[in-house]
């Protein structure tokens, strides 16, 4: 962040985050921090977060290191799947009939 | 309930020693531990000595004379508080010589009382009264004008008590409560014989003294000298209801004391386990902001936030609420929109918030605020124990011998616990403080820490490693500890990487700005100094570093042997009252109740089957995540219960401009905080004293929040939560909040053995408790860790990306006061503002100095995230280069100056470190200005239309 601007747009914030956690992985060796690094983003990060960093990697690969780039394809290999909209999960098991109370 | 005083023992309880005697006493055998004290023995008996300086919250003094009794085969009349029980001994309390004596002495006390009894505020409830005719007084040979101290001035100085002179009796018990309980030694006694007085610090006024309103002394007085305003204004209570307090993560418990509906007084509960009967300014004063005039009763809605808000039936409000969520959703997508579960409110009505948003919205999108306070406790705590919970409870302690506080100030934010602590140091454990401030643990009265580590802000990390250096350099760690209770090799592995001498306590000097000497003594004075315990707070978690740093606190106390055991461990100083209780609910995106990640099939099956509704297997947004999505677009509704995530969170252009761009923002608050300046619905919420449920304290200790009036707005908030809930398509069908925690209990095994009837019988629980631990768990990691092997860390320090310059030159770190709470929706509207009116910015006076700056002139304070203006307090509890502020003032929002810089695995923003410049100011910056506009025009409600 320069002395000049202090709002970060959500990608770069995203490639901030994957870097600034990978810079406290990096005394577990390379391959392990990748490892970790994937399993973080799977475990904490929001599928939209997931997308946006995947998209990232595919479209401006020269933002992102060596591991994190690394951690980024390994953690897209268990992509999740597009959300649905509202109504049609409710359909799944029909949350508005049931009596969970 | 109905009232009546607690039982008085008159003498406290001695320390369990395994031995005990059996006596006589008035003929009755009795058979107790060695050491207690006749008075106590005949109390529990069922008997009552007479006694006015004895009371059971402190040490006996031997002082007022009335409590004499006869003991076969010693001379004299021994005073029954100071004499200790003996094998054999033979005890008679009630003689005609013994009565005699002490109608006497009484016969000398109400010679200098005041006799307006019938208009005396303590009437029917005044202790001398009482005793007066316990001892049968019917006559007073010297008179009833007493030699000095009738007429005296009252000292009406303090908010909430008033202190009378003229009805003191000198007993003592004001200024030793003080003194044992408090800790804070603000009274004495001044003069001698009838010219003795009670006298705050050296003759000020209470209000001018040292004094910090904690209430022991009044609530030890045995007259109508130190006596609350509210009853003198009311009368005094008929009913008394034990609830939990709505303050800070201490979770003291109180007895309401009740006239009617109203609440006349809240006086700390000794049987609570947590506060063992003592209290501080907020929980025992600072409650009249239930009743305050700001307080919104009605629901209201505005199509936009620039309009003023129009009232309207609950009807419509809750099925606006419902019908904009789910035409967000239609529009946007499941995910778009998600909620925020408060602290402040109870279990039951954080499980449902979260309930609401995974089985209700669909998604996963639900976070607190401990996102911005210990989520780094949460994830540190997770990855070395297993499990996100401070170690211990509070009476562990008093076993503790060396006291390690780091990024805490507990006498302002925990202290009801500050004064225990106080009291084991006063007692002889050891302490050390690791703080960029030198607070008040580091030297106050009778206490003086061995080592204070004032070290630059954000090099907790680099600190913490030092420490561990000497510990393994010099061969100080626990092997046997650690072979059986941790994974060796992990070890190894940790040990090796922090002996290299690039991590010695010389070799990071220049970092932390901290002598390597002193570094090293607070090293082997924490190893090997006995017990270890180690509490610390938001000057760990709230940096970047924020998780490696509670990984590094666990490293120390694994490598030491201090974690398993009383007076050891890891203590996580909680916030707020129900922030362990909001995290356990399953408050955060990532998992369900009990820390329970989404995506374990097993355990969402579970939540399946008993909600009916497939759930979503993928992580939420996180609260800052959120407010992106929502300038991205892809986040358009919230929901937020009792958060004023506005004030509260860092870098507030960030989070208006969050707020600013989402479609339905839904407020569920008791005042129309600022957050609601962006909102288009808002819900009114109830206070503590409004609704049954149930608080989780620092300490894991599951308690009951007892509802003692009607809430005003009509709702308690889980029924609102309800509400919502069934107008968007579910059916739940909870009656009392007890069926939410027996839901909870079904789907959470470290919850599995909690309900109402076990927390009415036992008081409260300790989880886990389940069929392993069914009397609760008091200190984990007995046997062993939670996840098996303990896991050391390897935690590198990264120096933050916050850095300072020419252009801001100077660290900021923000934190709280003991007056005041969070964002300060609550004490604001007390009479806590007269310690604390204003947030002020401490600055060292070689920094003022170079700017030309006098105490109490305005500067402006500027970050590359914003500016804004305060008035400077000159004082050197700040090192040079740092400056620190409060944030309990919107009219300051200190958030402005904060950053978007987080913890790098759970985006806890970094409040501690900011670069900041200060300069001169002639007053509130156009910022502040306009928002205070804003804010004005955002609060408008449009009034009613007449009737026909």
């Amino acid at each position: 962040m320069s002395d000049d601007t202090h709002v970060m747009s959500t990608t770069d914030r995203l490639v901030y985050m994957a870097h600034q956690i990978a810079r406290n992985m990096a005394m577990m060796g390379e391959a392990k921090a990748t490892e970790a690094l994937a399993e973080h983003l799977t475990r904490f990060w929001d599928p939209r977060m997931k997308a946006q960093i995947i998209a990232i990697a595919q479209d401006q690969p020269e933002r992102l290191s060596p591991v994190v780039t690394a951690a980024v394809a390994r953690m897209a290999q268990g992509r999740p799947a597009p959300q649905v909209d509202a109504a049609q999960f409710n359909r799944v098991d029909e949350a508005g009939h049931c009596d969970a109370g | 309930m109905s009232f009546s005083r607690e039982t008085d023992h008159g003498t406290p309880p001695v320390l369990a020693t395994g031995k005990s005697v059996t006596l006589t006493i008035d003929g009755q055998s009795v058979t107790l531990p060695e050491g207690t004290s006749i008075m106590r023995a005949a109390s529990l008996l069922g008997g009552s000595i007479p006694k006015l300086c004895a009371t059971d919250n402190v040490e006996s003094f031997g002082s007022c004379r009335l409590c004499l009794v006869e003991v076969e085969g010693r001379n004299g009349y021994p005073a029954s508080c100071t004499t200790p029980v003996a094998e054999g001994m033979v005890v008679r309390t009630q003689t005609d010589r013994l009565k005699q004596l002490r109608r006497g002495v009484m016969e000398l006390y109400i010679s200098d009382h005041p006799l307006d009894c019938l208009t005396c505020g303590a009437n029917g409830d005044c202790e001398l009264q009482d005793q007066a005719g316990a001892v049968g007084l019917r006559d007073v040979r010297y008179g009833y004008d007493g030699a000095t101290n009738m007429g005296q001035a009252k000292d009406q100085s303090n908010p909430y008590f008033d202190f009378d002179p003229s009805k003191c009796i000198v007993c003592s018990r004001c200024v030793r409560a003080c003194e044992e309980v408090q800790g804070t030694f603000a009274l004495t006694i001044e003069n001698k014989g009838f010219e003795s007085k009670v006298s705050p610090s050296q003759g000020e006024d209470f209000l001018g003294s040292e004094c910090v309103s904690c209430g022991a002394c009044v609530q030890a007085c045995p007259t109508a000298s130190l006596i609350e305003k509210k009853v003198v204004e009311s009368g005094t209570p008929d009913r008394a209801v034990v609830t939990t307090c709505a303050y800070c993560g201490v979770g003291c418990t109180f007895r309401a004391e009740m006239r009617g509906e109203e609440l006349v007084r809240m006086v700390p509960w000794k049987d609570g386990k947590a506060n063992r009967g003592h209290s501080c300014v907020k929980g025992r004063f600072a409650w009249g902001y239930a009743q305050h005039q700001d307080r919104i009763l009605n629901p209201m809605i505005r199509a936009s936030v620039d309009q003023p808000w129009r009232e309207v039936s609950w009807e419509e409000a809750i099925a606006h609420t419902a019908s904009e969520f789910r035409r967000i959703q239609a529009k946007y997508g499941t995910r778009s929109i998600g909620g925020i579960t408060s602290s402040r409110c109870t279990n039951e009505e954080t499980f449902l918030v979260q309930k609401l948003i995974r089985q209700g919205f669909g998604n996963n999108n639900v976070d607190t605020c401990a996102r911005v306070c210990h989520s780094p406790t949460g994830y540190g705590l997770s990855q070395t124990f297993g499990t996100s919970a401070g170690t211990q409870d509070f009476d562990s302690v008093m076993q503790a011998d060396v006291i390690l506080v780091i990024g805490a100030n507990p006498t302002d934010g925990h202290p009801v616990f500050a004064s225990r602590m106080k009291k084991r140091l006063r007692q002889g454990a050891k302490l050390i403080v690791i703080d960029p401030r030198r607070t008040d643990l580091v030297q106050s009265p009778h206490i003086a820490a061995e080592h204070h580590l004032p070290l630059r802000p954000g090099t907790n990390v680099a600190m913490l490693t030092a420490i561990a250096h000497v510990v393994v350099t010099e061969k100080l760690y626990d092997e046997a500890f650690i072979r059986e209770r941790c994974d060796w090799d992990e070890f190894m592995d940790w040990a090796e990487f922090v002996s290299e001498a690039a991590r010695s306590p010389e070799a990071i000097a220049p970092l932390t700005g901290v002598k390597a000497d002193d570094v090293r003594a607070a090293a082997r004075l924490y190893a090997t100094g006995g017990n270890g315990a180690i509490y610390y707070g938001l000057g760990v978690t709230e940096h970047s570093q924020g998780s490696s740093t509670v990984m590094s606190i666990a490293n120390l106390a694994m490598a030491t042997g201090n974690v398993g055991r009383e007076g050891v461990g890891v203590n996580p100083l909680r916030g707020q009252n129900n922030v362990q209780g909001a995290c356990d609910m399953g408050s955060f995106p990532h998992e369900f109740s009990g820390y329970r990640h989404v995506s374990d099939d097993a355990t969402r099956s579970l939540f399946e089957r008993t909600w009916g509704v497939a759930l979503d297997a993928e992580p939420g947004l996180r609260i800052p995540n959120m407010l992106d999505a929502a300038t991205d677009g892809t986040f358009k509704g919230l929901f937020v219960q009792g958060e004023d995530i506005l004030q509260s969170d860092p870098n507030t252009h960030h989070v208006a401009a969050g707020l600013a761009a989402m479609e339905c923002v839904v407020v569920q608050d008791l005042f129309l905080n600022e957050t609601a300046n962006y909102a288009h619905i808002f819900l009114p919420g109830s206070t503590f004293l409004e609704k049954d449920g149930t608080f989780t304290n620092a300490e894991r200790r599951i308690q009951r929040v007892r509802k003692v009036m009607a809430p005003l707005n009509g709702y308690a908030d889980w029924e609102i939560v309800q509400l919502v809930a069934n107008a968007m398509g579910l059916a739940w069908t909870y009656d009392h909040p007890s069926q939410i925690m027996d839901e909870i209990a079904a789907l959470t095994p470290t919850f599995a053995g909690v309900s109402y009837d076990r927390l009415e019988a036992e008081g409260s629980l300790q989880w886990p408790a389940n069929d392993a631990a069914p009397d609760g768990t008091p200190t984990m990691h007995r046997d062993g860790f939670v996840r098996g092997k303990g896991k050391f860390v390897v935690t590198d320090y990264v120096p933050t990306d916050e850095k300072t310059g020419p252009r801001f030159p100077l660290l900021l770190t923000t934190g709280r006061i003991l007056s005041h709470y969070n964002v300060g929706a609550q004490t604001r509207r007390t009479a806590n503002t007269a310690w604390h009116p204003e947030d002020r910015l401490e600055m060292h006076p070689s920094d003022a100095d170079n700017r030309g700056l006098k105490d109490g002139d305005w500067v402006t304070l500027r970050s590359r995230a914003g500016e804004t203006t305060l008035r400077a307090l000159i004082t050197e509890r700040v090192a040079p280069g740092v400056v620190y502020t409060t944030f309990h003032h919107p009219e300051t929002q200190a958030n402005v100056i904060t950053t978007d810089y987080s913890d790098w695995a759970t985006n806890c923003p970094e409040y501690k470190v900011t670069a900041v410049q200060v300069m001169a100011s002639n007053g509130p910056s156009d910022w502040q200005q306009d928002y205070a506009e804003q804010a004005r025009n955002s609060r408008r409600i449009a009034p009613l239309e007449a009737a026909e």
